[in-house]
């Protein structure tokens, strides 16, 4: 699948945050898709295909799911939480990115489902081959 | 033939050699005092009259000897008068028979109660130590008794008490009086706890720490372990019980308030953890974004500054990072304290491995030499922190080299004398500690040089938390200058 293809749902509350993984991962593919919700709740409307999301061709389901865990209305466990009990859901792959270096958020989101779990680096380049590596083994692999 | 030697026994009251001296002292007395007497009357002084007193003073000692004398003078010189001869003449010839026997009698009579009265003093001397020791020791227990913190009591397998301490008072709100009085099944807040303990006792002959729960006289339960023993009469019944409880309640209820403060103290610690990470969790949200945009700046706008400009982002940036790292270490090291440790059997070859691995960046920037001397035994220890150990370490081991000089590095282990331990060692060729510096460079956020350096001062303090968590040690030999050889001492693999 070529990276255009490829559409990511980053659900991120800091806009800093959220610039600086766009600008990483279009450092790291050029062509990726990154459709951005600010909170837990807007990201569970996004996969439902709810109000505004109904029309998939402007919001296309995505194929990974980039989840930040501090977040008002609905936080990142929630979401998880929410994925998991939907079976629909089941390959959709999420990969947690956030400031936390806390080892049990770390534990919790893997056992909730997550697939991975990174914590932000302080450093856009480092972040690129972050989101690059993520992308190559939840994305490539599963299409 | 016991008899015999019992009644000599009783007449020898005296060693020989006293005896001997006291009949001759009195054979000469007697002969020195009466003889001028005999003479007066005519006559000289009898062998025979000699010999009662000899016999006397022999048997009975000085005393026996001179009261034998002075009564044969005067019976002598009564039959002096009244027959004209003395005293064993007219026993031998003329019929005195009587007086002689008499003064044997008199003498011997006298001896007897002088041994009798030496015997019964001794006796009672004898008696009289004896009472007082066992008043003394009576009073000994009876202290002990009445002082020991634990309630002491005996009581009668019908349920009597005999006796029963202060603390018993004390324990059970009922006065002595009262105690002797009631039945001791009244005590039993369940009464069939009584039964067991008797049944029991009468099995074993003894209870130990047997639990019962006691009533007071307000109605209030202490719970208790009584050991008791049994004590049993000619016929092997049992006539009485010796017992001492130790009110277990107060203890019970310690241990109650220790569990409370713990989970209290649990709580608060997992608030604080809590704290710390969201704090940590905000404070990197910052950071992230300020040195975001500082790389930024840096790798796509640094030609817009002039070389002061680029100082200054590059100094902004560095600063950036060192609190990012602090904020890493200051999480590890909480986090090393609160680890959950599970010990296993590990090759330490392969965590240095992989801590090598880790640290290739840092290797390859200062193209330093790293190398395992040999084979690491296997030991126990958690893999999280013994990787953590090693990895920091390692990293130390890097890091504190001067810039000019190539870091080499030797890592070897050794299972110490006696199979117990194993000691691994990281020796450096960095610039090294005096002895004044060791104390601290275990210390958390101490940083012996830290213009010299990168770091947070917290690498060395992590190891040595994780190795005391893994029940080991921790140290390290160093020249100034010269390098430095840490080692760390776990417990080897034990069994097959």
């Amino acid at each position: 699948m070529a990276p255009r293809d490829v559409v990511i749902l980053l659900v991120e509350d800091n806009p800093d945050h959220t610039f600086f993984i766009r600008l990483a991962a279009e450092r790291a593919l050029p062509d990726l898709d990154v459709r951005g919700v600010p909170d837990g709740r807007q990201c569970v409307s996004y996969l439902q295909g709810g109000a505004p999301f109904e029309d998939r061709d402007e919001h296309p389901f995505p194929h990974l799911v980039i989840l930040d865990l501090v977040m008002p209305h609905l936080d990142g466990f929630g979401v998880l939480d929410w994925i998991a009990g939907q079976p629909g859901l089941a390959d959709l792959p999420v990969v947690v990115l956030t400031s936390s270096v806390n080892p049990a958020d770390e534990a919790r989101a893997l056992s909730m489902g997550a697939r991975a779990f990174h914590s932000k680096p302080a450093d856009v380049l480092e972040l690129a081959a972050i989101v690059a590596a993520i992308v190559e083994r939840h994305v490539s692999s599963n299409q | 033939m016991e008899r015999r030697s019992a009644f000599r026994a009783s007449l020898v009251v005296e060693p020989l050699w006293r005896r001997l001296v006291l009949a001759a002292l009195a054979l000469v007395a007697y002969a020195g005092a009466f003889a001028p007497l005999y003479q007066q009357a005519g006559v000289g002084v009898s062998a025979l009259s000699i010999f009662p007193v000899v016999i006397l003073a022999w048997l009975f000692g000085a005393w026996g000897g001179l009261l034998a004398g002075v009564l044969i003078v005067p019976i002598n010189a009564l039959l002096l008068q009244m027959v004209g001869a003395p005293g064993w003449i007219v026993v031998l010839g003329e019929g005195g028979g009587e007086g002689s026997a008499l003064v044997l009698v008199v003498g011997c009579v006298i001896g007897l109660l002088r041994d009798l009265g030496v015997r019964l003093d001794r006796h009672f001397t004898d008696w009289r130590r004896a009472e007082l020791a066992l008043r003394e020791s009576e009073d000994r227990f009876r202290i002990l008794f009445e002082r020991s913190r634990d309630p002491i009591y005996i009581s009668r397998p019908d349920g009597r008490l005999v006796e029963a301490n202060e603390a018993m008072v004390r324990l059970l709100g009922y006065s002595t009086a009262e105690l002797l009085e009631l039945d001791v099944v009244t005590l039993y807040e369940d009464p069939s706890d009584r039964q067991r303990f008797a049944a029991e006792i009468e099995r074993r002959g003894y209870v130990e720490e047997f639990p019962v729960r006691l009533l007071t006289r307000d109605g209030n339960v202490r719970e208790s372990l009584v050991s008791a023993t049994a004590r049993r009469g000619p016929d092997n019944e049992i006539i009485e019980y010796h017992g001492t409880i130790h009110d277990v309640s107060d203890d019970r209820a310690l241990h109650e308030l220790a569990e409370r403060r713990t989970k209290e103290l649990q709580d608060a610690v997992s608030e604080l953890e809590s704290f710390s990470y969201s704090v940590s969790h905000d404070l990197r949200t910052h950071l992230v974004t300020m040195l975001g945009f500082g790389s930024l700046l840096w790798s796509e706008h640094r030609e817009a500054l002039d070389e002061k400009g680029e100082d200054f982002l590059r100094r902004i940036l560095a600063a950036g990072h060192r609190m990012d790292r602090f904020v890493r270490d200051l999480l590890n090291f909480s986090m090393v304290s609160r680890a959950v440790v599970r010990p296993q059997r590990l090759d330490p070859g392969e965590l240095v491995a992989e801590a090598i691995e880790a640290l290739d960046v840092q290797i390859r920037e200062r193209g330093a030499d790293v190398a395992v001397e040999g084979n690491l035994p296997h030991l126990q220890a958690d893999r999280t922190l013994l990787a953590r150990v090693l990895e920091n370490l390692l990293s130390n081991a890097l890091k504190f080299v001067p810039e000019e000089r190539t870091p080499t590095v030797r890592i070897r282990g050794h299972v110490e004398p006696g199979g117990r331990t194993v000691r691994i060692e990281v020796e450096d060729n960095g610039v090294g500690l005096d002895a004044a510096e060791v104390p601290r460079a275990f210390r958390a956020f101490e940083r012996l040089d830290p213009t010299a350096f990168p770091g947070t001062g917290v690498g060395l303090s992590i190891v040595q938390r994780s190795v005391e968590r893994l029940g080991g040690s921790v140290g390290v030999q160093s020249r100034p200058g010269k390098g430095s050889t840490f080692w760390i001492v776990l417990p080897a693999v034990q069994g097959p």
